[in-house]
């Protein structure tokens, strides 16, 4: 039973000592703002789940080192996007280049995004785009990375970094028409 | 950018910022194994030691033990001994003094009895003689033949030529000869004192051939130091119990005479100790206590708290001990040690389950508080760096030993005790061990 009464400070120095209920108390805690960060970073619900535990992992391993005179949501986003960040890493060998080159278009003319997006489309539209394209997207639309930082982190030049967010922005455009004119079922 | 990428960006924020999908408990279960397979990645190399040590001390028991047989039938046959061991020849008392061409040359006159030097004493004590007596006995025994060289190397004294003084018996290496020469005399009805040579001091004091070699024996053994190599399991106690689970140890330790009776051991030796026991409020201190990790609630009172703690550590003993000699004999020995231990932990790791009973108060209408009984269950496990913690001089350590021995070797068998001094381990547990050793000992003490 989770109690409201109990801190965040005082469920990590209780996971500091290694203590399981507490790295449970942690874990359903701060579950959906993980998960909501994995998701984004990763093309289907379970690469997300694998990079959200990757992620608490190392926190508990290394929940040592946490400052606590810092806001700990802050420490963790960093620890879940340098995660995803390595499983890419990781991968980046498998990934067919031509992935990227897969769709080149120019539409005639830009879509209005008259209506919200909710969770689901906006996954559905993340998802569909190459792995390098949301990683740079997220970083630099979301996270508020400079293109330099990026550049540094994905082991790219800056200029690579801008000519991905550009194609991203164009995908998403795309994707983002197909969805609107589909039936809801279809798009979804 | 583009308004349509600037709203999706925007939207996509604002969604996410905002997220709650419910705790998937499959998740919660994958990341479970995951801790849980970690934490038995740490108790591996722990495993393996406690593996090891109980292979380390299977196997020096085994040695100990073919070496100590195989001691004993050499002693048994004569014959073997010749082999290894000086030359010893069946002599009648006529010619009782050695043949072998080797041998110092023993004149048949009352010159040339050596001198000797006393231990811690600088100057040497020329032997006086009477006229020696060469009384025949009919009953054969034992001489053993040395050349004075070696003589002199082992016993550490001098043979100067002296015309004033008589006929001096060999020396053999005396923990040898006495070993051996009280086990053949057994058979032999004439008292020692009637052996072939008798001596004096100068100062007239009466020195017989078994005195002699008592004597000189005793002034030796406060000079060698020994080698000791240890075996034993454990058991660990608390102020309440004799915990569950088992310890070992291994280790070698020098043993360095400081007086006839008393000497220093010290040395270091492995240990690993795995126990559990149930907390009763005396074992762990306060740093354990989990009423004050009970925060469910502001208002609550803890009825019942019961506490069951699984602890494994790997430590080096380091051990300063004063060893006092109760009975000194041929065969065998009794000895008592005191002295104090440090323990310094290389690996360290627990876990702890509390069952916490509880009443939580809840304000309700009217000032009347509900009150509500809580029943919780409450886990916490951990490790510790290694040589994070020193537990300096921090136990007493009192033993027993009976020691028996064999020519220059020494079997021990030493029950002990560790009384706790304060808290130890990095969890500051109240605990004590107690246990049995097994020691083999190079050298008679």
């Amino acid at each position: 039973m989770e109690q409201k009464s109990i801190t965040d400070q005082e469920i990590i120095r209780a996971c500091r000592k290694g203590q399981v209920r507490y790295q449970e108390l942690l874990y359903k805690r701060f579950y959906a703002f993980a998960i909501s960060i994995s998701l984004r970073y990763s093309p289907n619900r379970e690469d997300a789940l694998e990079t959200l535990n990757d992620s608490f992992m190392k926190v508990f391993q290394n929940i040592g080192s946490y400052d606590d005179s810092r806001p700990f949501k802050s420490w963790f986003r960093k620890i879940i996007v340098n995660t995803a960040l390595n499983k890419f890493q990781e991968n980046r060998k498998y990934m067919i280049h031509s992935e990227l080159d897969a769709i080149e278009m120019e539409l005639s003319e830009e879509p209005q995004l008259d209506q919200k997006l909710n969770a689901e489309e906006i996954l559905n539209l993340l998802g569909s785009l190459p792995a390098l394209y949301r990683l740079v997207f997220n970083l630099y639309e979301i996270e508020g990375y400079t293109h330099q930082e990026i550049a540094g982190m994905l082991d790219i030049a800056p200029g690579t970094s801008r000519s991905h967010l550009t194609r991203a922005r164009q995908m998403l455009r795309k994707l983002y028409s197909e969805m609107k004119n589909k039936p809801y079922h279809e798009a979804i | 950018m583009k308004p349509f990428d600037e709203k999706l960006a925007d939207n996509i924020r604002e969604v996410f910022d905002n997220y709650h999908e419910p705790f998937d408990e499959n998740a919660w279960s994958a990341m479970q194994d995951r801790l849980q397979k970690k934490r038995k990645v740490r108790i591996i190399p722990l495993a393996i030691v406690s593996f090891a040590s109980v292979a380390a001390a299977l196997a020096f028991i085994a040695v100990a033990y073919f070496s100590w047989d195989f001691a004993g039938l050499r002693q048994a046959e004569p014959a073997g001994m010749a082999v290894e061991a000086p030359a010893i020849e069946e002599n009648t008392s006529e010619d009782i003094l050695a043949t072998d061409t080797d041998a110092p040359h023993i004149p048949s006159s009352t010159h040339e009895l050596p001198s000797i030097t006393l231990p811690g004493k600088e100057e040497t004590i020329p032997l006086l003689a009477h006229e020696p007596r060469v009384e025949p006995v009919s009953e054969t025994f034992h001489a053993i033949a040395y050349p004075v060289s070696e003589l002199n190397k082992m016993a550490g004294r001098t043979f100067p030529a002296d015309d004033h003084y008589g006929v001096g018996g060999q020396m053999p290496r005396l923990a040898d000869a006495r070993a051996m020469m009280e086990q053949r005399l057994n058979g032999v009805s004439k008292p020692v004192t009637e052996t072939p040579v008798r001596q004096t001091w100068e100062n007239g004091y009466a020195w017989t051939n078994n005195g002699y070699y008592d004597d000189l024996i005793a002034s030796r053994q406060g000079q060698g130091s020994s080698l000791l190599l240890s075996a034993g399991s454990m058991k660990t106690y608390t102020p309440d119990e004799l915990t569950g689970g088992i310890g070992f140890s291994a280790g070698v330790a020098g043993n360095f005479p400081l007086a006839s009776s008393i000497s220093l051991q010290t040395g270091g030796a492995l240990v690993y100790n795995h126990f559990t026991f149930d907390d009763m409020g005396r074992v762990l201190n306060a740093r354990m206590g989990l009423a004050d990790e009970f925060a469910y609630s502001d208002v609550h009172q803890i009825i019942d708290m019961k506490n069951h703690t699984d602890y494994e550590f790997l430590a080096i003993d380091i051990p300063v001990n004063f060893r006092f000699s109760l009975s000194e004999n041929p065969a065998n020995s009794i000895y008592v040690t005191a002295g104090l231990s440090s323990f310094l932990y290389l690996q360290q790791n627990f876990t702890s389950q509390s069952e916490i009973v509880a009443d939580v108060y809840s304000p309700g209408s009217h000032d009347i508080n509900t009150v509500q009984r809580s029943f919780s269950m409450m886990e916490r496990s951990g490790e510790f760096d290694a040589f994070r913690r020193l537990d300096f001089a921090r136990f007493l350590n009192l033993s027993a030993g009976y020691a028996i021995h064999r020519q220059d070797r020494t079997f021990v068998i030493e029950p002990f005790m560790k009384y706790p001094l304060g808290d130890v381990t990095s969890l500051d547990l109240n605990i004590g061990m107690a246990g049995v050793s097994l020691k083999y000992q190079f050298g008679r003490r």
